[in-house]
């Protein structure tokens, strides 16, 4: 990163007032590139490959101020990770925001504070991520 | 204490057979580690004035046998002239018990009868008076080792168990340091440098504690021999030594030694006057060491509890007789101070100490979780009435919900048993504070709002309760969800704002609340009331909290009520604003 681009992701951390988001994503492409975006937009980012290893960070204390999922994921899916999350008293009250890469339709009962569908708007995305951090 | 499962029983049951059989061996032990423990602050009062440990051990383990040999001569003159005169004072004892049995004193009239059968036992002991002469029959073929074995065998067996406690005594005086690093490596601790510095200090404690009891037992037997003199009770000094010794023993001793002097009294003298300044004598010296000079010199507690005292004597009694309920309380306060500095033997601290077996706050919350209000309202009104409104607050009620929230957290308890224990919590502050009319309130524009559940509500109506008791207004702003919480407190033009956050649950919903109101109310104050032990706070949560717009991250409740309610020039931000930067 340039210079001028770490002053203007410098400022943009001061704007986010030390948001977290963990971001839950098999495919390391679509991980990696979100969590480059948040990162950009001055959010701090965590990235896990699956909703095992997120509730695992969680447990290990992570404390994010909002986790944006896939749903569909090997060894633990996004509803699996909802469901744990929802049943948790201590982390029950993290957003969620959903990424699916189907109809919206097929998420099922999920208690969740967003979905967008693959491919993201990722403006509409941004701009519901600041609104769930209270930004 | 830990689990009496079989294995642990068969152990007590072992370890008492041991004390029980062991106890030729064991007693002068006991009493060689007691004499040492006595002994330790003299002979090292003695090393720092230069003298070598030899010395230092020999000059005073010499002063205590000098003590010890002209009190004793003295003393055992008395018992002898007691002895050849229990004849005259049964009788007299006889004659004065007819002249009162008309009175109605039948109660003591079979204390004749118990003199007399002292006389003839003591009697039976000393050999016959001296105007008789003894006829012995001594068959032919006994041996001179048997007369000897018969003629010393009485006085050489106590002689030979003194003389061996001394040893001992001395012996552990002398390798005081080594015998007790021994005994910590034999503990099997895993701390050995910091189990080395802690036993030491019980060590310590536990020796001052021992001399200053036997100091204050001595001086309450030198008390009472002179009163005694003065009344003009015979034997005083007899009486005043065994009081001494007597005190030793918990509860019962002082009793005991008062009712062999009274009984005298009433015998010697005509009336009840001295025999009642006798008693009286002994109540108001005893009463004075126990409720004055006791506390004052050895502190409030001897760490020990009054029952722990009371078994111990039984058990030790029955173990070791007579010298067993002289070595009880010594024995348990020892025992009491080990389990309090070695983590492996707490259970004896939490079985024979005078504290309570719960924490105050674990205590609390127990008692309201098994629903006993009135125990819980009992302990709150308590601490009250010990500090304050607000540190009761701090000290039980918050402490009580951060244990509720841990247990609902590791599912120990369900939602509805949480929502059960918060409602109770609730109702008792309600019950403590009785609605009354708070007065005129200071108007600081304060407003509360819980982040996120109903504890985090009664977080803030106990903020209110301690606000109103500082004659301050508070606001509070209840809504559903946390953008109408939002929006509401800015309807309010508040200029400080007190977030109610019990972590880790009010968190995240606290972060979102702060950025939300800092960027509505920028010159407000805002506090987030987090309350969190000390040994818990990272600081982490603490500084993502003031990067969300939190001005001030308040620990207790005392700390947010003083920050709330201190003066401020609006829109002057206190000296610790956030520091924003990189996360």
């Amino acid at each position: 990163m340039t210079f001028f681009g770490q002053a203007i992701a410098l400022r943009r951390s001061v704007a986010r007032n030390g948001c977290k988001v963990l971001v839950v994503d098999d495919d390391i492409d679509s991980r990696q590139m979100l969590v480059e975006l948040l990162e950009r937009e001055g959010y701090s980012a965590t990235g896990a490959e699956n909703g095992s290893r997120a509730l695992a960070s969680l447990e290990d204390g992570l404390d994010p101020d909002l986790i944006l999922t896939d749903l569909q994921m090997p060894v633990m899916s996004g509803w699996e990770l909802c469901e744990h999350v929802k049943l948790e008293p201590r982390l029950r009250s993290i957003p969620i925001v959903l990424l699916c890469g189907m109809a919206g339709q097929q998420r099922g009962q999920l208690q969740v504070d967003g979905v967008f569908e693959k491919p993201t708007d990722t403006s509409r995305l941004l701009a519901r991520i600041a609104e769930l951090c209270g930004i | 204490m830990r689990d009496l499962s079989l294995g642990r029983l068969g152990q007590l049951v072992l370890l008492i057979a041991v004390l029980h059989w062991g106890r030729p061996v064991l007693v002068p032990l006991a009493l060689a580690f007691y004499l040492a423990f006595v002994l330790t602050p003299p002979s090292n009062r003695l090393e720092q004035l230069g003298l070598p440990r030899g010395l230092s051990v020999a000059a005073v383990v010499v002063a205590v046998l000098a003590a010890v040999a002209v009190l004793g001569a003295l003393v055992t003159a008395q018992v002898a002239d007691l002895a050849s005169k229990l004849h005259a004072y049964s009788a007299q004892m006889a004659n004065k018990l007819t002249s009162v049995r008309g009175g109605g004193l039948r109660i003591v009239s079979d204390s004749s009868r118990v003199v007399s059968e002292l006389a003839r036992g003591i009697e039976a002991q000393l050999g016959p008076p001296d105007h008789l002469t003894a006829v012995r029959v001594v068959p032919g073929g006994v041996s001179a080792t048997q007369r000897l074995e018969e003629a010393f065998g009485p006085v050489l067996e106590p002689l030979a168990a003194l003389l061996l406690v001394l040893v001992l005594t001395i012996f552990v005086l002398a390798h005081r340091e080594d015998l007790r690093g021994r005994l910590i490596v034999l503990l099997g601790t895993q701390n050995v440098t910091l189990t080395t510095r802690t036993m030491t200090d019980a060590f310590v404690r536990v020796s001052h504690l021992l001399l200053t009891q036997a100091y204050i037992n001595s001086g309450f037997g030198a008390v009472i021999a002179f009163g005694l003199y003065l009344i003009g009770v015979p034997y005083a000094l007899l009486w005043g030594a065994l009081a001494g010794v007597l005190r030793f023993v918990p509860l019962l001793g002082t009793l005991v030694a008062t009712l062999l002097p009274a009984l005298l009294a009433f015998v010697t003298f005509p009336g009840f006057q001295q025999a009642l300044l006798t008693v009286g004598l002994f109540l108001v010296v005893d009463l004075t060491l126990a409720n004055f000079i006791e506390p004052l010199v050895l502190g409030k507690r001897t760490g020990v509890s009054a029952l722990a005292l009371l078994v111990s004597a039984v058990l030790w009694t029955w173990l070791w007789g007579g010298l067993g309920l002289f070595l009880a309380m010594p024995i348990t306060v020892c025992a009491a101070a080990v389990g309090r500095h070695v983590p492996e033997l707490k259970f004896l601290a939490v079985a024979l100490g005078d504290e309570p077996g719960l924490e105050p706050d674990l205590n609390f919350y127990q008692r309201t979780l098994a629903g006993a209000g009135k125990d819980a309202l009992r302990l709150l009104r308590r601490k009250v009435e010990e500090s304050s409104l607000t540190r009761a607050f701090d000290d039980l009620l918050i402490p009580g919900l951060r244990l509720m929230l841990m247990d609902q957290n590791v599912h120990a308890i369900n939602q509805e048993t949480a929502e059960r224990v918060v409602s109770d919590l609730d109702g008792l502050l309600t019950r403590l504070l009785p609605p009354a009319e708070p007065g005129p309130l200071q108007k600081l524009g304060i407003v509360a709002l819980a982040a996120e559940s109903t504890a985090d509500a009664l977080l803030v109506r106990m903020l209110q309760t301690s606000l109103t008791d500082a004659k301050t207004e508070l606001r509070v702003v209840r809504a559903g969800d946390r953008a109408t919480l939002v929006e509401q407190t800015v309807q309010r033009e508040p200029s400080r704002i007190c977030v109610a956050a019990l972590p880790p649950l009010g968190n995240n919903n606290a972060r979102f609340l702060c950025r939300r109101l800092r960027a509505a109310l920028p010159d407000a104050l805002i506090v987030v009331l987090a309350p969190e032990p000390e040994q818990h706070r990272s600081g982490e949560a603490a500084a993502r909290l003031r990067e969300a717009g939190a001005d001030h991250v308040a620990a207790t409740l005392a700390e947010a009520v003083g920050v709330l309610g201190q003066a401020r020039e609006r829109g002057v931000r206190p000296p610790s604003a956030p520091q924003l930067g990189a996360s």
